[in-house]
């Protein structure tokens, strides 16, 4: 199965035949040990360092579809390096388009998104209800507002909607999360350690989603419920919406209550608070490892991991712009 | 519309596939039996890899409106006889029918043609195909069914999940509530 890099250290990529050589650079520029890396195990590269490369590297890894994504030194994601769209349907595109422009077909995507984010939020909170925590209320308010998704009138309705499921949604952090308080949900800049962890995972998501997105006939920049193409790759939003309880919230709250992260892995900056570099690494390891986790799909009655199960999403997306089966979300059982 | 040897095959085995795989919704760079039959056509006779032999050939149909096409590996144009790579550890009805189609593209163009030879690799064999009468009227009358299949507006529906068990489609198709 092909794999994510993350390259964290500073040093040069480069193709050497055909694969990647990576060889790291230390602060006084010697040279390490060159790493090489097959490029038919790479499914993705994630780039937290300082890097160097050239274009024959590109074009390699255009070739392959290889994607990059890069993050600045305060662990924003700045971009990615897409390459070249090799899997062209005109028939899906006018259908993604089709759905997009009637407000009627766009409504029943977007409530059916917000509907699967709702139940894997709440099912994230019955879960630690299950183990002793006491998040009744919050439970309380998501179970007050789900009901109103299916009468929303509009999109900004669905979206004040979703918004306070999610603020409902986040009062109970401080409840799950045993050392660290969370406060509001604060982003550009996150304030603590646990909004931090939040703004970090969700982009983490983003990536995950718009290198699934990218693996399918579905175009990334046609959504239902955020605007197309105001930010980023608006389906990649969109979708990351069903998974954010289940692959970041998760993570966080273990690597938090396994003290896998500490108070001192976090730095505070001028009004923001930044994850240390040996935090990204202990996140992005647990996040990976979630990724990797496997469970057995009941329809298909075969392993599929997390990773996997985005792309099944996508998929049951496409069935539904072709009109071939109504989509329903992915909603989490366990 | 353009019709290939590859809609041929898939109006063979399932429809919805044909259907989708036409739309352009592909999912055979999923598919690591797809890609091991690409390196075997690929790698298996060193000696013949002459690009010259390869061939490209069409046929438009009365109206215009639908047209074959075929991309022929090794066209053996001295001797009429067209070649074809198979992975497959076991001989195949869609293999025969695959040459046949070439056969009879390339007979309508007014090319001579001899016989065609579908070649196992693995099984160390070659199966020799002709084209008959009863086999080009087979061909005209699947090309038809074969339109009207992809002139649908709906995808076709799916077979038992019993046939779908190594399809390249399967996850696609089969993929429901958890």
């Amino acid at each position: 199965m092909k794999k994510s890099y993350y390259l964290f250290n500073p040093g040069r990529l480069s193709r050497k035949d055909n694969t990647l050589c990576f060889v790291p650079v230390d602060e006084d520029g010697n040279e390490g040990q060159p790493r090489y890396i097959p490029i038919e195990g790479v499914d993705n590269l994630y780039c937290f360092g300082s890097l160097d490369a050239n274009s024959a590297m590109y074009n390699f890894l255009g070739k392959n579809h290889v994607s990059v994504h890069f993050f600045d030194y305060y662990e924003h994601y700045t971009g990615s390096f897409m390459a070249k769209e090799y899997l062209l349907a005109g028939k899906m595109q006018v259908e993604q388009t089709r759905h997009y422009l009637s407000d009627k077909k766009r409504m029943v995507v977007a409530k059916t998104l917000v509907e699967g984010a709702a139940f894997n939020m709440s099912k994230n909170l019955k879960y630690y209800q299950g183990r002793g925590k006491d998040v009744a209320k919050q439970l309380g308010q998501i179970d007050s507002f789900t009901p109103l998704i299916a009468n929303a009138g509009g999109i900004s309705e669905l979206m004040g909607i979703e918004g306070n499921i999610r603020q409902a949604y986040y009062g109970a952090f401080g409840e799950i999360i045993n050392d660290f308080d969370m406060g509001n949900r604060s982003k550009q800049p996150p304030q603590n350690e646990v909004n931090a962890l939040i703004s970090f995972g969700n982009m983490m998501c983003y990536t995950v989603c718009l290198d699934q997105i990218y693996h399918t006939q579905l175009n990334p920049t046609i959504s239902f419920l955020h605007e197309p193409g105001a930010r980023r790759y608006s389906l990649a939003l969109d979708l990351s919406e069903i998974f954010k309880p289940m692959l970041v919230d998760r993570t966080i709250f273990t690597v938090l209550n396994k003290k896998q992260l500490q108070a001192s892995d976090f730095r505070q900056d001028i009004n923001r608070c930044v994850l240390k570099e040996g935090a990204k690494k202990v996140f992005v390891q647990a996040f990976e490892e979630r990724l990797k986790e496997t469970f057995k799909h009941r329809s298909l009655g075969r392993s599929v991991s997390y990773k996997h199960l985005v792309k099944l999403e996508c998929y049951k997306l496409q069935k539904h712009l072709l009109g071939m089966e109504v989509y329903k979300p992915f909603k989490m059982m366990w | 519309m353009n019709i290939n040897a590859t809609l041929l095959n898939y109006y063979q085995l399932c429809h919805r596939k044909m259907w989708l795989h036409y739309h352009a919704i592909r999912m055979e760079h999923t598919s690591e039996v797809v890609y091991e039959g690409k390196l075997i056509g690929e790698e298996s006779y060193p000696f013949r890899a002459d690009k010259n032999e390869e061939l490209e050939i069409s046929l438009p149909l009365e109206n215009e409106k639908v047209v074959l096409t075929a991309k022929i590996d090794f066209f053996d144009a001295k001797r009429g006889i067209v070649h074809e790579t198979k992975k497959s550890a076991a001989k195949e009805w869609a293999h025969v029918a695959q040459l046949q189609f070439y056969l009879y593209l390339l007979q309508k163009n007014g090319v001579e043609v001899s016989h065609g030879v579908i070649e196992y690799p693995k099984l160390r064999q070659t199966e020799r195909v002709i084209l008959g009468e009863a086999d080009v009227l087979r061909i005209e009358a699947s090309i038809e069914k074969i339109r009207e299949v992809l002139e649908q507006e709906q995808c076709p529906l799916k077979l038992p999940i019993s046939k779908c068990k190594t399809c390249s489609y399967f996850e696609f198709c089969w993929v429901g509530d958890e």
